[in-house]
């Protein structure tokens, strides 16, 4: 078999057992978590023939395991709650139903992913930009004012919980200085110019601290491959420094840092829980926040599932990526 | 159901509101990001037009009336009617009012059987005419497993509701009848003399028969001033006018603003922020939810954003449930409600804008009241209880919510100092259904949150009051009524334990199921709350 699909199926049933385990666990979590989800469907006053009733409808009335299994099974085949004209139709991809909001879970997280995929992807580029070139500058700068600057700016924005940096944000830029609007989101088919108006802060937010992260990371790899041998040879042949530091040290410094973008890119699909919040965007991580307050578990289920598997197919784009870029790897 | 209280008391926390909120007409100039208004506080009298923002942290309104568990006084009554619905007048008991019906109901001799007549020149939203069928319907549905969640107290007090689980299978509820177009009729399993409040629930808002369940939240059929418009979970909700609503037919709402926009999912502390600045559209908006404690101090120093804090007198009762089952010493009890320092729990809710202890059951404000307290806070004597006794370390369950962690914190400190070992143990719930507790120490005792069922002996410790002045509803009723409103900020009412009249099946206009002496049943919130023998 050729080596290129064995590597891919071998990744694929890997990323599916994964998938199982974390399921499994999220779904632990709530066997053991005091709460029962029944008891938001059962209305008020909720007595326990009601309860019960509720209960048997939501198919909570079943062993775990059952329920387990049912759920893993009613993603490939869909599910159906009651009967006859008040049947409650879940089309697979069945990630669950949400009882709380009358509504599949399916359908509540492809409604959020364009909102969380708007702000994940304009931090990332922007923390990419300024972390890449703050660490870039601030190695060959090494040792003078302007990487001792660039590394304070990166202990602070290291330091600096997303919240506080939020609020700031919306204080001293929204409040005070009416520069950027300080709540709210703006689908991108509705207006371009106000999508990205109304993401330029928590872009910024987001971007601040990780840019600090990716400024140390991208400083510590150039310093270390600065020192090589190769580095040293390709100054020797008498190649231009741009060239140097272009070709040959930037492309050895994508491999760490593009692993790590992969990570951080892909918890960020699942949601900037507190950037979210602060900023009143409504998506993956409040829909996520609001689920777990709500022991609204096939959408907690649906919303950990999704964002599990943003990272693994993130970690799966960054290991082809680097295998282009390093054909060692 | 009664909330009723007087001009004096009005000096409790509340909701905020932008200047214009009152009044939806008002120039608009839009210069930069957030849009800054130049003209100032517009009067407070009520014109009609504009639109009204309101901004509430919940992320979903479900606009269901089954699903729903909105009192009269709530958004739901902003798209559906019921048969009736409440009036509250500043300074005035809150009473029960006839709606789409033409009176609050007649009352059979025996108190079984009570019949409602509605109004002409009622439509729904389609253009048809809303029939008794609709209301049934309505009532029927909310019986289908798909649609539980919502008020459901007619269950319970209507005859011959076993075994029924809604119209879709083709069956009706035979305790329900529609002898014609315009007459219903409800069997109840026995006397229910506030049957006219129960009557002002959700359920009782027609229904076209043929929904959809599992869609019908998303589009209802309006029979109130306002239809559903829009609906973006977790974004935003619009309200536009409904065509087909008489104002002639309704006496409590004024439905003012062409349209009102719920703002969802909005953090708290920032709405409120943007509620104090007061620019732009948010000059017509107001909160939905409760100013946090630490917000309320920066309120009440800015005088004009302190002039637009809707304020309440005691209203919600919160109160310390200890599981008896755990500490089985009544002196252990008493010690622990003696120890229990009341004003740093009033500091705690943000002080006196936030809470008033309540001593009793029965808060400060509500007729029938007796002022006593049986409990005053007193170390000594808690630690006298304690004398000799041993008690293990309890366990403080307490939403997870920085007001809620901040009373459980101030309860655990006066624990502490009296000698008991306590922790305080926070969990993640919603306000509004029934929390359940479990126990994992060897004693348990539990603030009670909202919603969480206190079947045990409870202590009151303070009653948290709250309302939203400038509530959707009142910001759209008519200008008689656009008063005080007193929304309880507790869904799930303490357990009752007033009865002390007989088994009367008249109506009541005025009586509290949960509150008022003159009651015979309340309000089953709870396993424990039931009618006495």
């Amino acid at each position: 078999m050729n080596d290129r699909i064995r590597f891919l199926l071998s990744r694929l049933l890997q990323t599916l057992l994964v998938l199982i385990l974390i399921a499994f666990i999220t779904f632990a979590v709530f066997e053991l978590f005091p709460a029962d989800p029944a008891q938001l469907a059962c209305g008020k006053p909720c007595t326990p023939e009601n309860l019960a009733r509720a209960r048997a409808y939501m198919g909570y009335d079943k062993p775990w395991f059952v329920q387990f299994w049912n759920y893993l099974t009613e993603i490939f085949v869909g599910t159906t709650y009651g009967t006859g004209a008040g049947a409650i139709r879940c089309s697979a991809p069945c990630l669950g139903y949400s009882f709380r909001l009358s509504s599949p879970v399916t359908d509540l997280i492809a409604a959020r992913i364009p909102i969380t995929l708007s702000i994940a992807v304009g931090a990332a580029v922007l923390w990419m930009v300024i972390g890449v070139t703050g660490g870039v500058v601030s190695a060959l700068r090494r040792g003078t004012a302007l990487d001792r600057s660039i590394m304070t700016f990166t202990v602070v924005g290291v330091s600096a919980p997303s919240y506080l940096v939020g609020l700031l944000g919306i204080l001293l830029l929204g409040f005070k200085a009416d520069i950027v609007p300080v709540a709210g989101y703006v689908p991108l088919s509705q207006s371009p110019v106000d999508w990205a108006w109304h993401l330029v802060l928590p872009w910024t937010v987001l971007a601040l601290i990780s840019a600090a992260i990716y400024t140390r990371l991208v400083r510590g790899e150039m310093l270390e491959n600065l020192g090589e041998d190769y580095v040293r040879t390709a100054r020797a042949t008498g190649l231009p420094e741009r060239r140097v530091i272009g070709n040959h040290v930037l492309r050895n410094i994508a491999v760490p840092v593009l692993t790590i973008f992969a990570l951080d890119f892909g918890g960020l699909l699942g949601g900037a829980v507190i950037t979210e919040r602060v900023f009143s965007i409504q998506g993956l991580g409040a829909l996520f926040l609001d689920a777990v307050g709500a022991t609204d578990i096939q959408l907690v289920m649906g919303v950990t599932l999704v964002a599990a598997v943003a990272v693994i197919l993130m970690n799966l784009v960054a290991d082809i990526l680097a295998a282009v870029i390093d054909p060692r790897v | 159901m009664k909330h009723t209280r007087s001009l004096q008391d009005l000096s409790r926390r509340g909701f905020l509101a932008g200047t214009g909120a009152t009044a939806l007409t008002l120039a608009l100039a839009a210069c930069g990001a957030n849009e800054r208004s130049s003209s100032s506080a517009s009067s407070a009298t009520p014109t009609k037009g504009g639109t009204l923002t309101i901004l509430q942290s919940s992320p979903d309104i479900n606009w269901d009336p089954a699903k729903s568990q909105g009192m009269a006084v709530t958004s739901l009554a902003l798209v559906h009617r019921r048969l009736t619905t409440w009036r509250i007048v500043n300074g005035q008991e809150a009473t029960v009012v006839p709606d789409l019906a033409t009176d609050t109901g007649k009352v059979s001799a025996d108190g079984l059987t009570w019949t409602y007549t509605l109004k002409d020149g009622l439509f729904l939203e389609n253009g048809s005419p809303i029939t008794s069928a609709q209301i049934k319907y309505g009532l029927e549905r909310t019986f289908a497993d798909a649609l539980s969640g919502g008020l459901g107290y007619h269950k319970a007090l209507l005859a011959d509701t076993k075994g029924y689980t809604g119209p879709y299978q083709g069956k009706q509820l035979a305790s329900v009848e529609t002898p014609d177009e315009k007459t219903i009729v409800f069997h109840l399993a026995k006397p229910y003399g506030d049957w006219p409040w129960i009557a002002s629930t959700p359920a009782f808002a027609p229904v076209p028969p043929h929904d959809n369940p599992a869609t019908y939240a998303r589009k209802p059929v309006a029979s109130g001033p306002y239809r559903v418009a829009d609906y973006k979970q977790g974004v935003s909700s619009t309200l536009e006018r409904n065509p087909k609503w008489s104002a002639a037919t309704d006496k409590v709402r004024a439905g003012l603003p062409n349209s009102v926009v719920f703002s969802l999912g909005q953090d708290q502390s920032v709405s409120s922020q943007r509620l104090i600045a007061d620019s732009g559209a948010d000059k017509n908006a107001f909160g939905a939810d409760l100013v946090a404690a630490a917000q309320l101090a920066q309120v009440t120093g800015n005088p004009a954003a302190k002039g637009r804090l809707a304020t309440a007198s005691a209203g919600p009762l919160q109160y310390l449930a200890i599981n008896v089952d755990r500490v089985t010493d009544p002196d252990v009890r008493k010690a622990i409600a003696y120890a229990t320092d009341k004003k740093a729990v009033v500091a705690a809710f943000g002080g006196d804008l936030g809470a008033v202890v309540a001593t009793t059951y029965i808060t400060p404000g509500i007729p029938g009241r007796e002022a006593y307290d049986l409990y005053p806070t007193s170390a000594d004597k808690a630690k006298g209880l304690l004398k000799g006794k041993k008690v293990g370390k309890l366990v403080l369950l307490t939403p997870n919510d920085d007001t809620s962690v901040a009373v459980s914190q101030a309860i655990q400190q006066s624990l502490q100092k009296v000698g008991c070992r306590c922790r305080s143990t926070p969990f993640r719930t919603r306000p509004g259904p029934n929390a359940p507790l479990r126990a994992t120490g060897r004693a348990m005792t539990s603030p009670s949150g909202r919603g969480t069922p206190t079947t045990r002996r409870p202590m009151p410790i303070c009653s948290r009051c709250s309302r939203p002045a400038r509530s959707a509803t009142e910001a759209t009723t008519s200008p008689a009524t656009r008063t005080r409103r007193w929304t309880s900020c507790s869904p799930t009412p303490p357990p009752c334990r007033s009865t002390r009249r007989s088994r009367s099946g008249r109506p009541s206009t005025s009586g509290s199921p949960r509150t008022a002496p003159s009651c015979r049943w309340c309000i089953a919130a709870t396993p424990s709350c039931t009618a006495p023998a």
